[in-house]
Protein backbone atom coordinates (compact mmCIF):
# COMPACT_ATOMS: atom_id res chain seq x y z
CA UNK A 1 0.00 0.00 0.00
CA UNK A 2 1.48 3.43 -0.81
CA UNK A 3 1.71 5.82 2.01
CA UNK A 4 1.15 9.76 1.58
CA UNK A 5 2.88 11.91 3.66
CA UNK A 6 0.66 14.58 5.84
CA UNK A 7 2.25 17.25 3.62
CA UNK A 8 1.41 15.32 0.53
CA UNK A 9 -2.08 14.70 1.14
CA UNK A 10 -2.27 18.74 1.59
CA UNK A 11 -0.76 19.18 -1.75
CA UNK A 12 -2.92 17.37 -3.75
CA UNK A 13 -6.15 17.94 -1.74
CA UNK A 14 -5.73 21.73 -1.67
CA UNK A 15 -4.95 21.98 -5.73
CA UNK A 16 -7.78 19.45 -6.48
CA UNK A 17 -10.01 22.09 -4.38
CA UNK A 18 -9.29 24.55 -7.24
CA UNK A 19 -9.56 21.93 -10.10
CA UNK A 20 -12.53 22.91 -13.25
CA UNK A 21 -13.03 18.56 -13.66
CA UNK A 22 -15.46 19.55 -16.57
CA UNK A 23 -12.86 21.60 -18.15
CA UNK A 24 -9.70 19.88 -17.19
CA UNK A 25 -10.98 16.38 -17.86
CA UNK A 26 -11.70 17.40 -21.45
CA UNK A 27 -8.07 18.82 -21.85
CA UNK A 28 -6.37 15.95 -19.91
CA UNK A 29 -8.28 12.63 -22.58
CA UNK A 30 -8.02 15.13 -25.60
CA UNK A 31 -3.95 15.87 -24.99
CA UNK A 32 -3.65 11.71 -24.36
CA UNK A 33 -5.30 11.13 -27.85
CA UNK A 34 -3.41 13.54 -29.84
CA UNK A 35 0.31 13.09 -27.33
CA UNK A 36 -0.34 9.57 -28.36
CA UNK A 37 -2.38 8.65 -31.34
CA UNK A 38 -2.33 5.41 -30.30
CA UNK A 39 -4.78 5.36 -27.55
CA UNK A 40 -7.53 6.79 -30.09
CA UNK A 41 -8.10 2.58 -30.19
CA UNK A 42 -10.76 2.54 -27.65
CA UNK A 43 -12.57 5.63 -29.26
CA UNK A 44 -13.76 4.59 -31.91
CA UNK A 45 -17.44 5.54 -32.04
CA UNK A 46 -15.93 8.98 -30.81
CA UNK A 47 -16.43 10.85 -34.61
CA UNK A 48 -14.40 12.94 -35.70
CA UNK A 49 -10.82 12.70 -34.23
CA UNK A 50 -8.46 13.79 -37.47
CA UNK A 51 -6.88 16.62 -35.87
CA UNK A 52 -5.81 18.55 -32.88
CA UNK A 53 -8.98 20.75 -32.94
CA UNK A 54 -11.32 17.65 -34.00
CA UNK A 55 -9.98 15.97 -30.99
CA UNK A 56 -9.82 19.17 -28.26
CA UNK A 57 -13.51 20.22 -29.53
CA UNK A 58 -15.09 17.02 -29.67
CA UNK A 59 -18.01 17.19 -27.37
CA UNK A 60 -17.75 13.01 -26.88
CA UNK A 61 -14.24 13.38 -25.81
CA UNK A 62 -14.93 16.19 -23.30
CA UNK A 63 -18.23 14.24 -21.90
CA UNK A 64 -16.12 11.25 -21.35
CA UNK A 65 -13.06 12.97 -20.03
CA UNK A 66 -15.00 14.67 -17.58
CA UNK A 67 -15.91 10.93 -16.11
CA UNK A 68 -12.63 10.39 -15.91
CA UNK A 69 -11.43 12.76 -14.01
CA UNK A 70 -14.58 12.99 -11.75
CA UNK A 71 -13.80 9.48 -11.15
CA UNK A 72 -10.14 10.22 -10.16
CA UNK A 73 -11.69 12.78 -7.89
CA UNK A 74 -12.14 9.44 -5.74
CA UNK A 75 -9.09 8.66 -5.69
CA UNK A 76 -8.22 11.96 -3.53
CA UNK A 77 -10.77 11.54 -1.42
CA UNK A 78 -9.32 7.84 -0.36
CA UNK A 79 -5.92 8.30 -0.84
CA UNK A 80 -5.28 5.28 1.50
CA UNK A 81 -7.33 2.85 0.12
CA UNK A 82 -6.84 3.27 -3.67
CA UNK A 83 -6.66 -0.60 -4.49
CA UNK A 84 -10.12 -1.12 -2.93
CA UNK A 85 -11.29 1.74 -4.38
CA UNK A 86 -10.75 1.06 -7.71
CA UNK A 87 -11.08 -2.86 -7.82
CA UNK A 88 -14.35 -2.70 -9.50
CA UNK A 89 -13.26 -0.30 -11.98
CA UNK A 90 -10.00 -2.41 -12.37
CA UNK A 91 -12.19 -5.48 -13.17
CA UNK A 92 -13.95 -3.41 -15.73
CA UNK A 93 -11.02 -2.48 -17.69
CA UNK A 94 -9.65 -5.90 -17.76
CA UNK A 95 -12.44 -7.93 -18.67
CA UNK A 96 -15.11 -5.52 -20.18
CA UNK A 97 -12.66 -2.76 -21.93
CA UNK A 98 -9.55 -4.77 -22.68
CA UNK A 99 -7.43 -1.71 -22.02
CA UNK A 100 -3.24 -2.27 -21.92
CA UNK A 101 -2.55 -0.63 -18.04
CA UNK A 102 0.21 1.22 -19.55
CA UNK A 103 -2.64 3.97 -20.60
CA UNK A 104 -3.11 4.38 -17.13
CA UNK A 105 0.24 6.16 -17.09
CA UNK A 106 -0.15 7.53 -19.87
CA UNK A 107 -3.38 9.18 -18.63
CA UNK A 108 -1.31 9.98 -15.46
CA UNK A 109 1.06 12.26 -17.02
CA UNK A 110 -1.19 13.82 -19.29
CA UNK A 111 -3.03 14.97 -15.85
CA UNK A 112 0.40 15.88 -14.29
CA UNK A 113 1.05 18.25 -17.65
CA UNK A 114 -2.40 19.51 -17.81
CA UNK A 115 -2.33 21.10 -14.04
CA UNK A 116 0.93 22.10 -14.45
CA UNK A 117 -0.20 24.42 -17.34
CA UNK A 118 -3.18 26.09 -14.98
CA UNK A 119 -1.41 26.02 -12.37
CA UNK A 120 2.27 27.24 -13.52
CA UNK A 121 4.28 28.72 -10.27
CA UNK A 122 1.91 27.17 -7.89
CA UNK A 123 2.67 23.50 -9.10
CA UNK A 124 5.75 23.46 -7.64
CA UNK A 125 8.62 20.35 -7.62
CA UNK A 126 6.68 19.27 -4.49
CA UNK A 127 3.46 19.69 -5.54
CA UNK A 128 4.32 18.07 -8.83
CA UNK A 129 6.12 15.24 -6.89
CA UNK A 130 2.75 14.60 -5.07
CA UNK A 131 0.78 14.26 -8.09
CA UNK A 132 2.98 11.89 -9.28
CA UNK A 133 3.04 9.31 -6.18
CA UNK A 134 -0.71 9.42 -6.49
CA UNK A 135 -0.93 9.06 -10.30
CA UNK A 136 1.28 6.10 -9.72
CA UNK A 137 -0.48 4.44 -7.49
CA UNK A 138 -3.93 4.63 -8.98
CA UNK A 139 -2.89 3.19 -12.31
CA UNK A 140 -1.32 0.38 -10.08
CA UNK A 141 -4.62 0.54 -8.33
CA UNK A 142 -6.83 0.12 -11.98
CA UNK A 143 -4.23 -2.73 -13.13
CA UNK A 144 -4.20 -4.74 -9.61
CA UNK A 145 -6.98 -6.89 -10.50
CA UNK A 146 -5.87 -7.77 -13.93
CA UNK A 147 -5.25 -11.33 -14.85
CA UNK B 1 21.18 0.63 -30.06
CA UNK B 2 22.54 0.44 -33.39
CA UNK B 3 23.11 -3.02 -35.24
CA UNK B 4 26.70 -3.85 -35.42
CA UNK B 5 28.26 -5.93 -38.33
CA UNK B 6 28.77 -9.15 -35.84
CA UNK B 7 25.06 -8.36 -34.46
CA UNK B 8 23.54 -9.04 -38.29
CA UNK B 9 25.78 -12.14 -38.31
CA UNK B 10 24.66 -13.43 -35.10
CA UNK B 11 21.29 -12.60 -36.32
CA UNK B 12 21.28 -14.34 -39.32
CA UNK B 13 23.51 -17.31 -38.15
CA UNK B 14 20.64 -18.47 -35.20
CA UNK B 15 17.75 -17.44 -37.54
CA UNK B 16 18.80 -19.71 -40.46
CA UNK B 17 19.33 -22.53 -37.92
CA UNK B 18 15.90 -22.13 -36.33
CA UNK B 19 14.46 -22.87 -40.38
CA UNK B 20 11.03 -24.11 -40.50
CA UNK B 21 10.55 -23.96 -36.89
CA UNK B 22 9.88 -20.25 -36.82
CA UNK B 23 6.38 -19.90 -37.01
CA UNK B 24 5.84 -22.61 -33.85
CA UNK B 25 8.71 -20.65 -31.51
CA UNK B 26 6.52 -17.27 -32.89
CA UNK B 27 3.27 -18.95 -31.52
CA UNK B 28 5.14 -20.11 -27.93
CA UNK B 29 6.76 -17.05 -27.57
CA UNK B 30 2.91 -15.13 -27.66
CA UNK B 31 1.84 -17.66 -25.12
CA UNK B 32 4.60 -16.57 -22.86
CA UNK B 33 4.02 -13.72 -23.34
CA UNK B 34 0.57 -14.01 -22.32
CA UNK B 35 1.53 -16.05 -19.24
CA UNK B 36 3.99 -14.06 -18.06
CA UNK B 37 2.14 -10.79 -18.61
CA UNK B 38 -1.49 -10.88 -18.29
CA UNK B 39 -2.27 -7.14 -19.16
CA UNK B 40 -1.26 -8.24 -22.95
CA UNK B 41 -4.36 -10.21 -23.65
CA UNK B 42 -6.20 -7.17 -23.55
CA UNK B 43 -4.89 -6.68 -27.37
CA UNK B 44 -6.75 -10.40 -28.14
CA UNK B 45 -10.59 -10.01 -26.69
CA UNK B 46 -10.93 -11.36 -30.16
CA UNK B 47 -8.77 -14.67 -29.58
CA UNK B 48 -8.87 -17.51 -27.67
CA UNK B 49 -5.96 -17.74 -26.24
CA UNK B 50 -6.18 -21.18 -24.82
CA UNK B 51 -3.28 -23.53 -25.19
CA UNK B 52 -2.74 -24.74 -28.96
CA UNK B 53 -4.86 -22.23 -29.93
CA UNK B 54 -5.15 -21.75 -33.96
CA UNK B 55 -5.20 -17.91 -34.02
CA UNK B 56 -1.89 -17.95 -31.84
CA UNK B 57 -0.39 -19.76 -34.06
CA UNK B 58 -0.21 -16.88 -37.35
CA UNK B 59 8.76 0.90 -30.14
CA UNK B 60 6.78 2.72 -32.48
CA UNK B 61 9.35 4.50 -35.20
CA UNK B 62 8.28 7.61 -34.46
CA UNK B 63 9.86 10.05 -37.08
CA UNK B 64 9.63 13.84 -36.65
CA UNK B 65 7.68 15.39 -39.21
CA UNK B 66 7.85 18.71 -40.26
CA UNK B 67 5.45 19.96 -38.37
CA UNK B 68 7.03 18.74 -35.57
CA UNK B 69 10.38 20.34 -36.27
CA UNK B 70 8.35 23.33 -36.88
CA UNK B 71 6.81 23.38 -33.95
CA UNK B 72 10.19 22.34 -31.73
CA UNK B 73 11.96 25.56 -33.51
CA UNK B 74 9.33 27.84 -32.62
CA UNK B 75 8.61 26.68 -28.93
CA UNK B 76 12.69 26.39 -28.08
CA UNK B 77 12.83 29.89 -30.09
CA UNK B 78 11.04 31.96 -27.46
CA UNK B 79 12.11 30.11 -24.53
CA UNK B 80 15.46 31.88 -25.46
CA UNK B 81 17.69 33.00 -22.72
CA UNK B 82 15.56 31.09 -19.96
CA UNK B 83 16.63 27.55 -21.14
CA UNK B 84 19.06 27.43 -18.92
CA UNK B 85 16.76 28.15 -16.00
CA UNK B 86 14.31 25.62 -17.33
CA UNK B 87 16.73 22.74 -17.40
CA UNK B 88 17.71 23.52 -13.71
CA UNK B 89 14.15 23.49 -12.76
CA UNK B 90 13.54 19.99 -15.43
CA UNK B 91 16.38 18.62 -13.17
CA UNK B 92 14.98 19.96 -9.93
CA UNK B 93 11.19 18.13 -10.69
CA UNK B 94 13.16 14.82 -11.57
CA UNK B 95 14.82 14.88 -8.50
CA UNK B 96 11.94 15.37 -6.77
CA UNK B 97 9.21 12.92 -8.11
CA UNK B 98 11.74 10.12 -9.49
CA UNK B 99 14.14 10.33 -6.21
CA UNK B 100 15.80 7.20 -7.88
CA UNK B 101 17.60 9.18 -10.96
CA UNK B 102 19.45 11.11 -7.73
CA UNK B 103 21.69 8.20 -7.36
CA UNK B 104 23.37 9.50 -10.64
CA UNK B 105 24.45 12.25 -8.97
CA UNK B 106 25.88 11.31 -5.12
CA UNK B 107 29.01 14.27 -5.64
CA UNK B 108 26.47 16.80 -6.45
CA UNK B 109 24.53 19.10 -3.39
CA UNK B 110 20.63 18.35 -4.63
CA UNK B 111 19.09 21.15 -2.10
CA UNK B 112 17.03 23.84 -4.26
CA UNK B 113 19.14 26.46 -5.55
CA UNK B 114 22.08 24.28 -5.65
CA UNK B 115 24.92 25.90 -8.15
CA UNK B 116 25.44 22.35 -9.39
CA UNK B 117 22.16 22.12 -10.69
CA UNK B 118 22.05 25.58 -11.84
CA UNK B 119 25.25 24.36 -13.83
CA UNK B 120 23.99 21.29 -14.63
CA UNK B 121 20.88 22.50 -16.28
CA UNK B 122 22.65 25.01 -18.67
CA UNK B 123 24.05 22.24 -19.74
CA UNK B 124 21.70 19.78 -20.64
CA UNK B 125 19.93 23.17 -22.15
CA UNK B 126 22.82 23.84 -24.56
CA UNK B 127 22.86 20.05 -25.59
CA UNK B 128 18.86 20.41 -26.13
CA UNK B 129 19.65 23.88 -28.12
CA UNK B 130 22.46 21.87 -30.16
CA UNK B 131 19.76 19.57 -31.29
CA UNK B 132 16.89 21.73 -32.03
CA UNK B 133 19.29 23.64 -34.42
CA UNK B 134 20.33 19.64 -35.64
CA UNK B 135 16.69 18.12 -36.03
CA UNK B 136 17.67 16.50 -39.62
CA UNK B 137 20.43 14.70 -38.45
CA UNK B 138 20.21 14.01 -34.63
CA UNK B 139 23.04 10.91 -34.72
CA UNK B 140 25.64 13.39 -35.98
CA UNK B 141 25.16 15.99 -34.05
CA UNK B 142 24.92 14.19 -30.75
CA UNK B 143 27.69 11.69 -31.36
CA UNK B 144 30.10 13.14 -28.47
CA UNK B 145 27.52 13.44 -25.84
CA UNK B 146 25.88 9.64 -27.08
CA UNK B 147 29.44 7.99 -26.96
CA UNK B 148 29.81 9.68 -23.29
CA UNK B 149 26.80 8.28 -22.06
CA UNK B 150 27.05 5.07 -23.64
CA UNK B 151 30.30 4.30 -22.29
CA UNK B 152 31.35 6.75 -19.38
CA UNK B 153 28.37 8.25 -17.39
CA UNK B 154 26.06 4.78 -18.48
CA UNK B 155 22.52 5.98 -17.23
CA UNK B 156 19.59 3.65 -17.29
CA UNK B 157 17.36 4.25 -20.61
CA UNK B 158 14.29 4.72 -18.14
CA UNK B 159 15.71 7.84 -16.50
CA UNK B 160 15.51 9.83 -19.84
CA UNK B 161 11.84 9.18 -19.90
CA UNK B 162 11.68 11.17 -16.62
CA UNK B 163 13.89 13.82 -17.39
CA UNK B 164 12.07 14.55 -20.41
CA UNK B 165 8.85 14.07 -18.50
CA UNK B 166 10.02 16.94 -16.67
CA UNK B 167 10.86 18.82 -19.49
CA UNK B 168 7.48 19.04 -20.76
CA UNK B 169 6.32 20.23 -16.84
CA UNK B 170 8.24 23.43 -17.13
CA UNK B 171 7.49 23.99 -20.21
CA UNK B 172 3.89 24.03 -19.67
CA UNK B 173 4.18 26.05 -16.55
CA UNK B 174 6.13 28.43 -17.81
CA UNK B 175 4.68 28.68 -21.18
CA UNK B 176 0.49 26.77 -20.74
CA UNK B 177 -0.49 29.44 -23.81
CA UNK B 178 2.31 27.62 -26.14
CA UNK B 179 2.10 24.57 -25.06
CA UNK B 180 -0.71 23.51 -26.72
CA UNK B 181 -1.75 19.55 -27.64
CA UNK B 182 0.54 19.36 -30.80
CA UNK B 183 3.28 22.01 -29.52
CA UNK B 184 3.16 19.02 -26.85
CA UNK B 185 2.92 16.40 -28.74
CA UNK B 186 6.02 17.59 -31.26
CA UNK B 187 8.19 18.35 -28.13
CA UNK B 188 7.22 14.77 -26.51
CA UNK B 189 8.56 12.99 -29.80
CA UNK B 190 11.50 15.55 -30.13
CA UNK B 191 12.84 14.21 -26.59
CA UNK B 192 11.77 10.96 -27.70
CA UNK B 193 14.45 11.49 -30.77
CA UNK B 194 17.16 12.97 -28.60
CA UNK B 195 16.96 9.97 -25.96
CA UNK B 196 17.16 7.42 -28.36
CA UNK B 197 20.49 8.88 -29.67
CA UNK B 198 21.46 9.17 -26.52
CA UNK B 199 21.06 5.72 -25.74
CA UNK B 200 22.24 4.38 -29.33
CA UNK B 201 25.37 2.88 -28.53
CA UNK B 202 24.77 1.32 -25.32
CA UNK B 203 25.00 -2.12 -26.69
Amino acid sequence: MVHFTAEEKAAVVSLWAKVNVELVGGEVLGRLLVVYPWTQRFFDNFGNLSSESAIMGNPKVKAHGKKVLTSFGNAVKHMDDLKDTFAELSELHCDKMHVDPENFKLLGNMILIVLATHFSKEFTPQVQAAWQKLTAAVANALAHRYH
Amino acid sequence: MVLSAADKSNVKACWGKIGSHAGEYGAEALERTFCSFPTTKTYFPHFDLSHGSAQTQREPTMVLSAADKSNVKACWGKIGSHAGEYGAEALERTFCSFPTTKTYFPHFDLSHGSAQVKAHGQKVADALTQAVAHMDDLPTAMSALSDLHAYKLRVDPVNFKFLSHCLLVTLACHHPAEFTPAVHASLDKFFSAVSTVLTSKYR
